[in-house]
């Protein structure tokens, strides 16, 4: 019986063995190209494009099966000599790999192959095989036939449809969770443990039976000696939170091998000269935040090489050297992540951006006139900004550095740019190593409790009865505070609460404020930044155990992620840098 | 007609001597410059105009690609090829990535036609 | 006579030059070879060459490794007649298996794969030196089975028992003071699945015959004096 059970199976194999064959092609196409008349090659490579092939007209997917055809038509012609390897062909045969995994992506989410348009990518392919190609076909090619198609030797769909097997049905194929996977060919869902970690944790996991066993036995024989015995217990389960936190630590040079191949047809495709120097690839990330990074550094790269490096003559011209160079560094200091990425290229007009800022009405003339020079770059990460089209040519910059913001803003990291026009930009971001489970400081505001990364926090003050009159003024309008000698903007989480509904003016704030009995700040720090943020309550520390913030609430950036607090409900992380910019917004 | 001028790098005196005879006999409107590793070939190439430059990839000292780098913020249009039997996928992506070829070894007539391809001129 | 004789060999420089520069050559295509056996990418470099009389073959080993080593052993005859070994440190070479396959293996099934691993690698390995003679030389000889051999440097080295090994097809007259050995320090460089870099280095032995060393030398004279 072909049930559902055995369509999932051979869907299961399909996508396994796809991706092997497609793997080995993509070493084998890279080994071509320096050795372009290797036949053993270019028979494995041939071997793997025809079994992918076979695959996709087996399982019914008759879109691909045409695209593999043709490019196993092109292998083929290149196995008999009549093609030899060149970059031309080599990008070519790359496209049609990335084509092919994404659309198996595709299929892997939704079932089917979707109706992506192949049209461009099969017209470049034509141009090598010519229609009438076929095996023992030794007649010229047709002159220009009004239906080209026709002469083709791919499967119409009318043909595959006498093929015994259906298209698969909404399957329950598992597919991979995060939509942005296609970008890396890096298998996250399975870690790979070395026995002696595991032997390690077994000790440790029958150290914590025994101990509860003791806790059972203490509860009811000897009361008095609980605590003790808590304190042996707690220290254990820390001692395993830490040892499998570790586990999901992984060397960022995992995801940073392919950048290489990014610039390289990135540089070939657009005719400039990149080198890419990677610094820092044993520094350890989680895992959960790989693709996060591998999305938004590869957003970075791209644009750098895009927009940033000049073309050779240009650099030439400007007395640089043709050969543009991006340098990404890596490091991890106190429990974060600091990347940098630096480019050569000509930089980012700091005048060009307040312009186009200001015709799109996303800054007032005033704000404009106040701005210092980095808040003038990070003008180029909002949404509005960024999808404007001629953005690319002023600032440097392509579109969608949104999309970098908000891979960040997910993972709680902040980013600065610095940039010299003429002389290159650099992006620095920093990302806390570890997600799971974060060091936390738990207040309490509106009702609600809210988690505060630990990182972010210098420190906590309370004010009560006059300490808040001699500590906290306004300042043109805005509460400040003084902690230690400094003047700190003091920011009112409650305000930040308030989405749709009225808010106080700010006078009326700094009245409220002068009037409590009590008043408590948690002194925060984002990037150079520092602030005091108000709240209703300070709870305590807490480690927390993140996770990915819902859907519904995704919008909301300040933020972070959920929290799962040791009573088991749900609370939200706050993300620090959000609150400072959610407070400038609102003025 | 004027004479084109091809840079050979290599440590080994057998693969120069190689590339010597695959010009002699079949290039003859080429001259050639000759060194043994990145320095000496940098000191060399002082002051020519260079259009063809063949480099080994593993050589004592400085490594092909970076000799290529130095060569092209010099002379930014120069073709240049990496001549190596083996190297580093890394490598390799890094060396495409600032427009150098690659021939494997061992070097043969017509590789180095396919390289002369790109000159030039 | 012979005394005479053993005097007289010497690679030149040039001649020495020649060697290691087809030697690289054959191990480019040892290296894709085993980069595709293992489906990892396999580096492989030759930083050094010497060549030297057998015993001195022994000392040099001695001196840089410790007693246990692990070899495969490839006997060639025909016009080339000897004995390639190809020699790791015992520690390391689990290592290197272990790299190669990329897995990570309980050590108890690594000590099984490690004899078939490494008789593979090294078929591919020493075939690729052995192959670069043939390619550049009008020299042509044939290949025995490869063995898997464990033991001290001197076990290994042991003439005679590669003389053994080779009884019948050896010229008659030879002698152990003749034979004269290569010796090449090989590093190879491998990943693993954390895309680590490892370089474990080995070595490579070329044991020829006298008359093996006297018809390579002629050839390479060939060689060098058409270029």
């Amino acid at each position: 019986m072909f049930n559902e059970e055995i369509q999932k199976a051979l869907m299961e194999e399909f996508f396994s063995e796809n991706r092997e064959a497609l793997d080995r092609i993509e070493q084998g196409l890279l080994k071509l190209e320096s050795n372009p008349g290797h036949k053993e090659l270019i028979n494995a490579v041939f071997r793997d494009m025809h079994t992918v092939k076979g695959n996709c007209r087996m399982m019914g997917f008759p879109r691909l099966e045409e695209l593999t055809h043709k490019a196993e038509t092109l292998l083929d012609l290149m196995r008999d000599d009549h093609l030899l390897m060149n970059q031309e062909i080599g990008s070519l045969l790359f496209n049609v790999l990335d084509q092919v995994r994404k659309t198996l992506l595709e299929i892997a989410q939704s079932g089917s192959e979707g109706n992506t348009d192949y049209s461009a990518i099969m017209m470049r392919l034509d141009q090598w095989v010519p229609h009438s190609q076929e095996k023992g076909d030794t007649a010229p090619p047709v002159p220009a036939s009004p239906e080209p198609a026709a002469a083709s030797p791919a499967p119409t769909p009318a043909a595959a449809k006498t093929e015994p097997t259906t298209p698969a049905p909404e399957s329950p194929v598992t597919a991979p969770s995060d939509s942005d996977a296609s970008q890396s060919s890096t298998p996250m869902e399975s870690i790979r443990l070395s026995l002696s970690r595991l032997d390690t944790l077994m000790n440790q996991v029958g150290e914590l039976g025994a101990s509860f066993n003791q806790l059972k036995y203490v509860i009811t024989q000897k009361p008095d000696h609980i605590d003790q015995l808590l304190e042996v217990h707690g220290k254990q389960i820390a001692w395993l939170q830490n040892e499998v936190i570790k586990y999901r630590l992984q060397p960022i040079g995992r995801i940073w091998d392919q950048y290489h191949r990014l610039v390289r047809d990135l540089a070939v495709a657009v005719g400039k000269k990149v080198v890419l120097d990677l610094i820092g690839e044993e520094t350890e990330v989680d895992r959960n935040v790989l693709t996060s990074i591998n999305e938004l550094l590869g957003h970075l790269i791209r644009n750098a090489v895009d927009h940033g490096i000049e073309h050779p003559e240009e650099r030439t011209r400007l007395g640089k050297s043709p050969i543009g160079r991006i340098i990404l560094k890596a490091e991890q200091k106190h429990g974060q992540i600091f990347l940098e990425i630096k480019d050569d290229g000509h930089g980012i007009d700091p005048v060009l951006v307040v312009e186009k800022a200001l015709s799109t009405g996303l800054i007032t003339v005033q704000q404009a006139e106040e701005m210092s020079e980095t808040e003038i770059f990070k003008l180029i990460m909002l949404p509005g900004f960024s999808t404007a089209k001629e953005v690319s040519t002023i600032s440097g910059r392509g579109t969608g550095m949104d999309v970098v913001q908000n891979a960040l803003s997910k993972m709680g990291g902040t980013i600065s740019i610095a940039s010299t026009l003429g002389t290159g930009s650099t992006f620095r971001m920093s990302i806390p190593q570890t997600m799971a489970i974060v060091p936390a400081l738990l207040v309490h505001e509106s009702n609600e409790t809210f988690a505060l990364p630990q990182v972010n926090v210098i420190e906590l003050v309370s004010f009560y009865g006059d300490e808040i009159r001699n500590n906290i003024e306004g300042k043109m309008q805005s509460p400040m505070v003084r902690v230690r000698e400094k003047l700190l903007p003091l920011i009112p989480l409650q305000r930040l609460l308030i989405r749709d509904g009225p808010r106080r003016a700010p006078q009326r704030e700094i009245e409220r404020l002068l009037a409590a009995t009590a008043v408590h700040v948690a002194v925060l720090h984002a990037q150079e930044h520092l602030f005091a943020l108000e709240v209703g309550a300070i709870l305590g520390h807490s480690s927390l155990l993140i996770k990915p913030i819902n859907r519904i609430f995704s919008h909301i950036p300040i933020l972070a992620g959920t929290a799962v607090m040791p009573d088991g409900s749900i609370s939200f992380l706050l993300n620090v840098q959000a609150l400072l910019a959610g407070a400038d917004e609102l003025g | 007609m004027e004479k084109k001028m091809a840079l050979i790098v290599d440590d080994s005196s057998l693969a120069r001597m190689m590339v010597r005879k695959f010009f002699a006999d079949g290039f003859k409107d080429w001259d050639l410059l000759e060194a043994k590793d990145g320095e000496d070939a940098l000191a060399k190439a002082q002051g020519q105009s260079l259009h063809l430059a063949l480099i080994d990839f593993n050589m004592p000292g400085m490594n092909g690609i970076d000799l290529a780098e130095k060569l092209l913020e010099k002379q930014p249009g120069l073709a240049i090829h990496l001549v190596t039997a083996n190297i580093q996928e890394r490598m390799q992506l890094r060396a495409e990535a600032i427009g150098i070829g690659f021939i494997k070894k061992p070097i043969n007539q017509e590789k180095i036609t396919a390289a002369m391809q790109g000159v030039a001129g | 006579m012979h005394g005479e004789r053993k005097k007289m060999f010497r690679l030149s420089e040039l001649e020495e030059d020649a060697l290691k520069e087809f030697f690289n050559m054959g191990l480019g295509m040892a290296a894709d070879s085993l980069s595709q056996m293992v489906q990892n990418e396999v580096l492989l470099t030759l930083p050094k060459l010497k060549v030297v009389p057998y015993e001195e073959a022994t000392h040099m080993l001695m001196d840089s490794q410790e007693e246990k080593l692990v070899a495969v052993r490839q006997n060639f005859k025909g016009e080339l007649t000897g004995t390639a070994l190809l020699i790791f440190p015992g520690n390391e070479s689990l290592e290197l298996v272990r790299t190669l396959l990329h897995e990570d293996i309980p050590l108890e099934v690594l000590t099984e794969l490690e004899q078939e691993t490494l008789l593979d690698v090294g078929n591919v390995i020493l075939n690729a030196f052995l192959e670069s003679f043939t390619q550049m030389m009008s020299v042509e000889f044939e290949f025995e089975s490869a063995e898997f051999l464990k033991g001290s440097s001197r076990f290994l080295l042991d003439i005679s028992s590669h003389l053994a090994a080779q009884k019948q097809s050896l010229m008659e007259g030879a002698n152990e003071d003749d034979e004269r050995a290569f010796v090449l320090m090989m590093d190879f460089k491998t990943s693993d699945e954390e895309d680590t870099q490892h370089t474990l280095s080995g070595f490579v032995v070329l044991l020829f015959s006298q008359q093996a060393m006297y018809i390579l030398k002629r050839e390479l004279e060939v060689i060098l004096s058409n270029l």
